[in-house]
């Protein structure tokens, strides 16, 4: 079997047994971007660094030193994670030149324990974007038909496992920015609990939601990772402990699955049948199936944007071009600031700090962020009444299949709007899971949701690893081609 | 038409603690630029705040000592604007729901007036700019970025820049008994804010008011406040209006002047800062607080005024921490409360100031200090001698009896000798003598003068007052 093809899993299982070396996966990796790199999934990879990383890893594992199953394994990481000397440019101007001295929490747990950082993936801009299209860098491109997004905002992380160009990503989700990706890409990516895992050296965009997550090819490989970089950080006040993300039952015999009504029609009728398909094998494997409420749908976007910009609008005022950065010479230091923020900040990143700054001045605050805070409010409660008769609850994750290129950045609204099966988990601070549940009939990948209540990542974990023992469809992979003609004339 | 002055105070405290408030680097003033600061207090993408705990209960300890509420529940709030000296574009503070509400204190020259404190709050202190005056260049220096500050606000309580200062002065009394800010006004380490208006007397209706940063000594803000006070009210007078702004004092020419004109109100798009969790705080761990709280100025001077101090001894000592507590030490080894305070509030006191040192950068030990009175109350060594010793002791540890014996500090009770001195003394001086038995019992104190001369001032004044009366009754007789 191909080694690219490995789970990462297995791969980490190769290296300890000596069936090949980090140096041999390294190489792999390498061709294998150089030959998919039309998607534009990587901002940095520092060969020469990989290769004197990957020797030292593999005489380590050698030597036993290493126990971790996934020692050895190599993992792309969304660029708004901070990596000790390699650039962190969050795919911005405004960042182009700033070298982080420290590594993110979640960086120094995975290199304790033996993995090897390959470098960043391009994403959305300060993660702001559901295509992959506001990169400073470019467009990243969905390797299933390069002609269409991949979603966003972790694309290159997403990309970059569908395309079998890495094991496994670190990527982050705010409103849906590993899941919508994972969806569109045809992997399994999973949003933990907020405060699962450390924000230290994440970039910030809005702090009450950012968490970070990790992509692979199956629920499996996911756990593991995650099993790796999750815990309380003593340095980020917002983390926690909680229950074990490993549970002991297995298999989903009596989870009762709840499908909100409102959420499924939502979504193109394709998606739904899928939605239905998968339903269908939960319930042959012994689970209960049933329709729930979980009654909020256009609160949910809203009381999101508002919220996230807020936050933004905060956190990105630090890109001022007085510590990093290049500052645009002006005569005044405020016309400094304005002409260098205007000149450095992507058009989406500066619409949504506009909107931000709009809802928290004085006069709008209580129209815009205490009313968003109390919707959010509302569904979190309507959250833990749906779970107060359902273990699980079972959606789509994105009303559409990935558009083309081009065609959302024409409309801004329907961009926010796609992200409606997504952001309320963020508002609520839940745990989701998606996972591939097939193609349409152009071949495009259709995930799943999963959301679990806070903390109980294990039963998601249990469900989608029952789901992908009895199924194929995160095995089904695309023929990376960069004129893929076979499923454009489909379309 | 008759106008009063109307005052508020906003005042800056630097808390003490040696890290700041969302880091673990060092608090200490006057290092190099930039070289007490981090990925947190620069604002480095991907830093989070982790709260200083100590800094957390040192807010408290001063809001438990202004007599506010502690709220049970507390947050911290984002202020955001753009300056270079900010560097994450928004000061960790705290607006909604601050740490401490509803205190008051009464400084002791207006002991009839209660200043009222509507809020204390916990925030972070910005950087520095350095401005290069042989260049265009400014430069930025963080190492003030993320030390801890309160923040204390006070209703407009005051109706002059005298209460004002005096209310200060109380203040800074106190935190320095609790040992949480250095206090230091010239050094920033408190500062003033005031803001002023006017109101016509006997009506509620307070005038638009200014406000006037950054004062940084008491006489400045007595200065300024007046200063402050006569414009607005000549302007007043002449039918003018005050505009709203934020104004500076300037020393050199007794006035001040116009900072910045405040747009209709300031942006600060204040909003809950999420990347700190609300707090809860525990009842049983505030009053746990409140348990260990030193004595504070009032109960001190109480605490002197029952050792039998004079009222001036008392406030002097209570002001004092490190006095007061050395004083307390010294009075624990059975010696006069009377005899100690004297004695700390001249000859130490006297000697800490020549040589410019604290109390506890000197060798003085209260048990060295009590051997020292006792000594002196028994009547072994004479005032001249407590003096020497105490400049002596102050510098290095000696044996005192030892140092008395071979320095001849020791008081003469030689009677022989004392009665040869007395002898020669009276003999050499008939006329004061004859004034004596003329009835002037002045001429006693001369007599013992010259007789301490004669033994170069090591005799013992009560012996030789004795003697010496004794002598003149039987040259009488």
């Amino acid at each position: 079997m191909n080694i690219l093809n490995y789970s990462a899993l297995d791969l980490g299982n190769a290296l300890k047994k000596g069936l090949c070396s980090v140096l041999e996966v390294t190489d792999a990796l390498h061709q294998r971007l150089e030959a998919t790199s039309f998607l534009n999934t990587v901002i940095t990879i520092d060969w020469d660094q990989v290769q004197k990383d990957a020797a030292l890893l593999q005489e380590k594992i050698e030597k036993g030193m290493l126990s971790s199953p996934l020692a050895g394994v190599p993992v792309l990481i969304k660029d708004n994670i901070c990596t000790r000397f390699i650039p962190a440019t969050c795919a911005s101007k405004a960042l182009l030149n700033f070298i982080p001295p420290y590594d993110a929490y979640v960086i120094e747990k995975m290199k304790t324990a033996g993995m090897l950082i390959l470098g960043k993936s391009n994403m959305d801009e300060f993660a702001m974007g559901s295509t992959g299209e506001t990169s400073f860098f470019g467009p990243v491109k969905n390797p299933w038909n390069p002609l269409y997004v991949p979603g966003g905002s972790s694309s290159g992380s997403a990309a970059a496992v569908a395309a079998r160009s890495v094991f496994c990503a670190l990527g982050t989700d705010t409103g849906g920015s590993i899941r919508q990706p994972a969806s569109h890409c045809g992997i399994t990516g999973i949003k933990p609990s907020y405060g699962r895992v450390s924000r230290r050296g994440l970039i910030a965009y809005a702090s009450s939601m950012d968490q970070i997550g990790t992509m692979a090819r199956s629920a499996l490989d996911c756990q593991a990772i995650l099993s790796i970089i999750c815990g309380q950080d003593k340095l980020d006040f917002t983390s926690r402990n909680g229950k074990s993300i490993f549970s002991k039952a297995k298999g989903v015999r009596d989870l009762v699955i709840g499908i909100p009504e409102n959420l499924l029609q939502a979504a193109q009728p394709e998606i739904q049948q899928c939605i239905l398909n998968s339903a269908q094998i939960f319930t042959s494997m012994g689970a209960v199936v049933k329709w729930t409420k979980l009654s909020y749908t256009r609160e949910a976007v809203a009381a999101y944007y508002i919220l996230a910009c807020a936050e933004a609008s905060s956190n990105l005022g630090r890109y001022d071009g007085w510590k990093y950065g290049e500052r645009t010479p002006a005569v005044t230091l405020n016309k400094q600031l304005c002409r260098t923020r205007s000149e450095k900040l992507g058009a989406e990143v500066k619409q949504r700090i506009l909107l931000g700054s709009f809802v928290l001045s004085s006069g709008h605050f209580d129209d815009y962020y205490r009313k968003a805070e109390k919707a959010r409010n509302l569904i979190r409660k309507a959250f833990q009444e749906a779970f107060e008769d359902c273990n699980l609850i079972l959606t789509p994750t994105a009303p559409t299949t990935a558009p083309k290129i081009g065609e959302m950045l024409q409309e801004p609204v329907k961009m926010y709007q796609s992200d409606l099966h997504t952001v309320g988990v963020n508002l609520a601070g839940l745990p989701a899971i998606c996972f591939p549940g097939g193609l349409t009939h152009s071949y495009m990948p259709v995930g799943i949701q999963l959301i679990a209540p806070d903390m109980e990542e294990a039963l998601l974990f249990q469900a989608v690893e029952a789901f992908q023992n009895v199924s194929d469809f995160h095995l089904q992979s695309p023929e990376v081609n960069q004129s893929c003609s076979y499923n454009v004339s489909s379309d | 038409m008759q106008l009063q002055c109307v005052i508020g105070l906003e005042i800056h405290a630097e808390l003490k603690t040696k890290s700041k408030l969302f880091c673990g680097c060092s608090t200490a003033f006057g290092a190099p630029p930039n070289t007490q600061c981090c990925p947190v207090c620069t604002g480095m993408p991907g830093a989070l705040p982790a709260l200083n705990q100590t800094a957390l209960i040192y807010a408290i300890m001063a809001g438990l000592s202004l007599h506010c509420e502690i709220s049970r529940y507390t947050r911290f709030d984002r202020k955001n604007y753009f300056y270079p000296d900010l560097p994450k574009a928004y000061q960790i503070s705290q607006l909604y729901a601050p740490l401490c509400r509803n205190g008051f204190l009464i400084s002791p020259l207006f002991p009839k007036k209660k200043i009222r404190i509507r809020e204390i709050h916990l925030e972070e202190d910005a950087g520095k700019l350095i401005h290069d005056r042989s260049s265009t260049e400014s430069y930025c220096d963080y190492n003030r970025s993320g030390v801890p500050l309160i923040e204390i606000v006070t209703e407009p309580d005051f109706v002059s820049g005298l209460e004002a200062s005096e209310f200060i002065k109380a203040l800074r009394e106190i935190f320095l008994c609790l040992d949480i800010c250095d206090c230091k006004m010239q050094e920033g380490s408190l500062r003033a804010d005031i803001n002023i208006s006017c109101r016509q007397t006997g009506s509620s209706q307070l005038g638009t008011r200014t406000e006037i940063k950054n004062l940084n000594s008491l006489r400045s803000v007595i200065q300024a406040a007046d200063a402050e006070f006569h414009r607005q009210t000549a302007l007043i007078k002449k039918g003018k209006s005050i505009l709203q702004e934020t104004r500076r004092w300037n020393e050199n020419t007794g006035k001040t002047e116009s900072l910045r004109v405040k747009e209709n109100t300031a942006e600060y798009r204040y909003f809950p800062e999420p990347d700190l969790p609300p707090l809860c705080l525990n009842e049983n761990w505030v009053t746990a607080i409140k348990e260990r709280l030193p004595e504070l100025p009032d109960a001190r001077k109480e605490h002197c005024l029952s050792l039998g101090l004079s009222e001036e001894n008392a406030a002097s000592l209570s002001a004092a921490p490190d006095l007061y507590s050395f004083f307390l030490s010294v009075v624990d080894h059975n010696v006069s409360a009377r005899k100690a305070a004297g004695w700390i509030l001249t000859d130490v006191l006297h000697f800490l100031r020549s040589s410019k040192k604290e109390l506890l950068q000197t060798c003085l030990t209260p048990k060295i200090a009590a051997e020292l009175l006792i000594l002196m109350e028994k009547g072994k060594i004479n005032r001249e001698g407590v003096r020497q010793l105490t400049q002596v002791l102050l510098d290095k540890n000696i044996d005192l009896q030892n140092f008395i014996q071979s320095h001849g500090l020791a008081l003469n009770n030689n009677t022989v000798q004392i009665n040869d001195a007395i002898e020669t003394v009276i003999a050499e001086n008939p006329k004061a003598a004859t004034d004596f038995y003329n009835g002037n019992s002045k001429t006693i104190g001369f007599f013992i003068g010259q007789t301490m001369k004669l033994l170069n001032g090591s005799g013992d004044p009560k012996l030789i007052r004795r003697i010496l009366l004794q002598k003149l009754d039987e040259n009488l007789s």
